[in-house]
């Protein structure tokens, strides 16, 4: 994409992978922190029209901060393609694993994280507050902090490898129960951040939420009310982590 | 009714669970991902070869054994679902 002179171009590296980025609005490369060195030389990722279209039935108007959230679409596409994606799920470490709690926006990921880290200090350190990367490796998924952290800012130092997926929906009671790949598997690929723009960047979306199937359990997570809810999540992670050997 | 698929709604496969996605062209209309059973996925792909509602009537009522009349219900509901999920459109609609 051809970009106006006001352009700023910058080096975005995560997850070990660097990739170019044109910010229309001066002040976005702020918010990526010391994710974004620079300059980039040539041109690099931008909002297409489309992705601005799209992140601006959301909001009011497009400023930097919005352009810094929106960017996650075409990063996440292009990281597809060295087998990495962002997700919308706040992340967490726990006995040196990964847990992702994916969800809308709104329906209690952070609330979750942090009654957690209430409860049980000193057991949870958070990745990433809400879009981690995700790195397919040979044998595993790593979970990697990102410069998308949500509303609190929760940000990570230390990468994990994911040990389950934990679907959070809002509900009358507290449970929690593993998924089968079919009742799982539309709403993995749904939080996977894709432009879809293509037929090829939805298979391309398909093909890594296999990888996170087959690697990782499901578990889906209907949430009463904390900190009665936490517990339970606690439970069934801890049993899970100690049948791991963790 | 007769149906015809969505244009820009793409079939793919997640550990064997077939999923109906809209590309963004086509989410306007049909925002959400629907998973089909593999019976599903059948008749969805009968309908991208440009086979007919009532084709796929008689494909499943002759899997089933059933008569053609048993078995258009369950093809019939089928649509009907996609058509209101935004999957398909009448085949009438350019």
């Amino acid at each position: 994409m051809k970009h106006t002179k006001e352009h700023s171009f910058f080096k975005l590296t995560l997850a070990d992978v660097t990739v170019g980025c044109s910010f229309e609005f001066p002040e976005t490369h702020r918010y990526f922190g010391d994710y974004v060195s620079g300059p980039f030389p040539g041109e690099g990722l931008s909002l297409s029209p489309e992705d601005r279209a799209a992140w601006e039935k959301n909001i009011a108007s497009m400023d930097a901060y919005n352009e810094y959230s929106a960017f996650t679409l075409p990063v996440s596409a292009e990281l597809m393609k060295y087998g990495r994606c962002v997700m919308h799920a706040a992340a967490f470490r726990f006995r040196g694993r990964a847990y992702l709690i994916a969800a809308p926006s709104g329906v209690g990921k952070s609330t979750q994280v942090r009654t957690l880290s209430e409860l049980y200090p000193g057991e949870f350190s958070v990745i990433s507050g809400d879009r981690p990367v995700l790195e397919a490796t040979e044998d595993e998924i790593v979970v990697h902090p990102s410069p998308w952290n949500g509303k609190e800012g929760w940000r990570g130092a230390d990468k994990a490898p994911l040990a389950a997926i934990i679907l959070l929906k809002r509900g009358e009671t507290n449970t929690v129960r593993e998924l089968s790949v079919r009742n799982a598997a539309a709403r993995v690929f749904a939080s996977i951040f894709q432009s879809a723009e293509t037929e090829e960047s939805i298979r391309r979306t398909a093909a890594f939420a296999e990888l996170l199937l087959k690697r990782a359990p499901v578990w889906e997570f209907e949430n009463g009310g904390v900190p009665d809810s936490s517990r339970l999540l606690y439970e069934v992670v801890l049993k899970e982590a100690k049948q791991d050997g963790v | 009714m007769e149906y015809k698929p969505r244009e820009g709604i793409v079939k793919v496969s997640v550990c064997g669970v077939n999923l109906l996605v809209p590309t963004r062209r086509a989410s306007e209309d049909c925002p959400n991902i629907a998973t089909l059973s593999m019976l599903e996925s059948i008749f969805w792909s009968q309908l991208c070869r440009g086979k007919t509602v009532e084709d796929s009537c008689a494909f499943y009522a002759g899997l089933t054994f059933k008569p053609v009349e048993e078995a258009r219900p369950v093809v019939e509901s089928f649509f009907e679902r996609l058509a209101e999920k935004g999957f398909v459109v009448p085949a009438e609609e350019s």
